[in-house]
């Protein structure tokens, strides 16, 4: 079986900042991690090799050349080929743009099954996966919590939704996005990192994906971001220190106010 | 292309038509003021798409629907990516519409980015903020969105390709009883061949703590310093007819499951009242809170982020203070 994960780099933006004097985010110091969703992504096409040992393995990356480093660590959990989509005509787009970008990398390669993150914790839209099984005309399930089954024809998962869980079985090919919940991806082997240290990361820029500048990129998006701010972080509310009773007798009367209404 | 009017995805689930939708009818009238005030007409339209939908008309015109298109077949009966992609996509090409509204639900998000693609637009996730640009002959609508985790807003605009598309998520607008007249429904042609093989083998609703925290009046919520103190929070919480949630941290503890997690990966709630108790306040979290009418925070540290979203900020300790509430009950 073929199995293509799609991993983005984020930072980690539970560390992010706020400078509340500029009105920035401030990104100095917080670290890129592997898209905590999209780890998942690649726990489970690990698990589905580990079922399927002839299973092949491929990360593909859209990003900046530093993203090398993580592709490493994903040779370190046993994925079997990485490569980084880079070119500079690709920066600046929105998900049309970047799911155009990455079908046309998927479409250089034979695959059974595709496996992305269900949302990037950077852009937060959660609209990539759902676009590129648009653009290679696949089935998708989104939302994937476990995987249930898989045979050589097709995979059954859990698809969970607000209130409620859906059993279901899709055949190949087929794209899925996971959920980070409930499946912890497994460590790195340090020996296997180290080893993929001597490995050649093959870059496919432009040329390769035979894209046209007009179609990808800030140029070829949809969309435009107009203008980007962080909130103000102006307190709000009313402080109550060292008086618990005062705290007390305010918080009990918003209960009583709030019963009656 | 002559591009009109402002249409909404009305999401049925076997029968049971889904508030957001009615939210953002409500969320298009005032859109349509605005364009209105610019000297441009738009109705607000209703795509009322599900199996036996009939009953859901009155209430689509009832929140703001000047008109309701109505796309029934029994394959819709329970909204799947295929049918809804095509039903939406071809309502799109037929009518044109200048701005199309889809509630950010797990099925809204998963058909959206298709629909979008398909008919060559624009997609913004999650808008919290809209209102039509200002500026003189400006037909774009400003759509605002939290990234990064709700640390960082941008406004994005879709200013090539129609419609002007965005989800949205629910619970961020009200429902307004605007009452607009109900007239005939414009009854859609729907064909559809599937080609995609997804056999649904069950369906089973998940295990339910605490009650449905969309509903709740009111919320008491615990962070991860109050795992050793759960029992104590939740009989609290019930003493005042609250519904008890919590934060990742907390589920994280172990200690209670994740289908009570308030945030941006868990619920989002508008009660009258949460009270937020051991709460750091990350954007993930307040993202899920922040439009409660009332906030009470409980954090023994002064510079927690939760009291920048608080009403009423209380330092000390949660539990302490709870049981000095108490009290006064
Ligand atoms: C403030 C801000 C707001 C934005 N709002 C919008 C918007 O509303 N609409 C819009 O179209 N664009 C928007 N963008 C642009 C968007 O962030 C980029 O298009 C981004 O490349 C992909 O979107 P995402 O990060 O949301 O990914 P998601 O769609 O959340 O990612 C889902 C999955 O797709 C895969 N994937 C995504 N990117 C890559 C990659 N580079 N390489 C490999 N796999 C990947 C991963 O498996 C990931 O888990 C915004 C950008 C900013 C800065
Ligand atoms: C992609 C992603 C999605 C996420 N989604 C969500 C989400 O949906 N919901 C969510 O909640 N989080 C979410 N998170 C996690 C979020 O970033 C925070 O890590 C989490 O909200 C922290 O939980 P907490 O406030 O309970 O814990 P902590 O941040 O550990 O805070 C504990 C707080 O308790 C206070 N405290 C300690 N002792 C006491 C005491 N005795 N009395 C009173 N206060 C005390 C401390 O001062 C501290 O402020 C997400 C993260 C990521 C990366």
């Amino acid at each position: 079986m073929k199995i293509i994960v799609l991993v983005k780099q984020v930072p980690n933006t539970t560390e992010i900042k706020v400078d509340p004097i500029k009105g920035t985010l401030i990104r100095d110091g917080v670290d890129s991690i592997i898209n905590p969703d999209d780890r998942a992504s690649v726990e489970c096409a690990l698990m589905i090799k580990d079922q399927f040992p002839e299973t092949h393995v491929r990360v593909l990356t859209m990003g900046p050349k530093q993203a090398v480093g993580m592709l490493q660590e994903l040779y370190g959990m046993g994925v079997d080929e990485c490569s980084l989509i880079n070119d500079a005509i690709f920066a600046g787009a929105d998900t049309w743009a970047t799911s155009l970008t990455l079908s046309k990398a998927i479409a250089l390669y034979e695959y059974d099954l595709i496996l992305a993150g269900r949302q990037a914790i950077d852009g937060d839209t959660a609209q990539v996966g759902p676009q590129v099984a648009e653009w290679l005309d696949l089935p998708q399930v989104t939302y994937v919590s476990s995987i249930k089954e898989v045979t050589d024809k097709n995979i059954t998962v859990v698809k969970s939704y607000e209130d409620m869980e859906e059993v279901c079985r899709v055949s190949f090919p087929c794209l899925i996005t996971t959920l980070a919940d409930q499946i912890k991806p497994r460590l790195g082997n340090f020996s296997l990192v180290w080893e993929s240290n001597q490995r050649e990361i093959p870059i496919l820029t432009s040329v390769e994906l035979k894209a046209d500048p007009k179609e990808v990129g800030l140029k070829g998006s949809l969309t435009q971001v107009k203008k980007t701010f962080v909130k103000s972080v102006s307190k709000k509310g009313q402080m109550i220190k060292d008086d618990i009773e005062l705290a007390a007798k305010t918080i009990a009367d918003i209960i009583h106010q709030n019963n009656h209404a | 292309m002559n591009v009109k009017d402002i249409y909404v995805y009305i999401e049925v689930r076997e029968q049971t038509a889904l508030d957001v939708g009615f939210q953002l009818l409500s969320l298009s009238q005032t859109l349509k003021e605005q364009y209105a005030a610019k000297s441009i007409a738009q109705d607000v339209v209703a795509v009322l798409v599900g199996h036996n939908v009939e009953k859901h008309i009155k209430t689509c015109h009832d929140y703001g629907a000047d008109k309701v298109v109505v796309v029934d077949h029994e394959v819709l009966n329970f909204p799947t990516t295929e049918a809804v992609t095509h039903a939406l996509t071809q309502v799109i090409k037929t009518f044109n519409p200048e701005c199309f509204l889809i509630g950010a639900t797990v099925v809204g998000r998963d058909i959206a980015p298709r629909v979008a693609a398909r008919v060559a637009t624009g997609l913004t996730a999650d808008a919290t903020h809209l209102e039509v640009d200002p500026a003189d002959d400006s037909r774009l609508l400003l759509m605002t969105r939290p990234a990064f985790g709700g640390n960082l807003y941008g406004t994005i605009i879709c200013p090539f390709s129609y419609p002007q598309m965005s989800s949205i998520r629910p619970e961020v607008f009200v429902k307004v009883l605007y009452e607009r007249p109900v007239v005939e429904p414009i009854r859609f042609d729907f064909s559809f061949t599937p080609k995609h093989t997804i056999e649904v083998l069950e369906r089973k609703v998940k295990h339910k703590e605490g009650g449905d925290l969309k509903k709740a009046h009111m919320i008491l919520a615990g962070g991860r310093s109050m795992a050793n103190h759960v029992e104590k929070l939740q009989e609290f919480a019930s003493s005042i007819n609250a519904t008890f949630a919590a934060s990742r941290g907390l589920v994280e503890s172990g200690k209670v499951g994740k289908d009570i997690q308030v945030g941006q990966t868990g619920t989002s709630v508008r009660p009258a009242l949460y009270i937020a108790c051991g709460i750091s306040g990350a954007a993930q979290h307040t993202a899920g809170m922040e439009n409660a009418q009332t906030i009470i925070a409980i954090n023994t540290d002064p510079e927690a982020s939760i009291f920048q979203f608080s009403h009423l900020g209380v330092v000390g300790d949660a539990v302490e203070v709870l049981k000095e509430v108490q009290k006064y009950l």
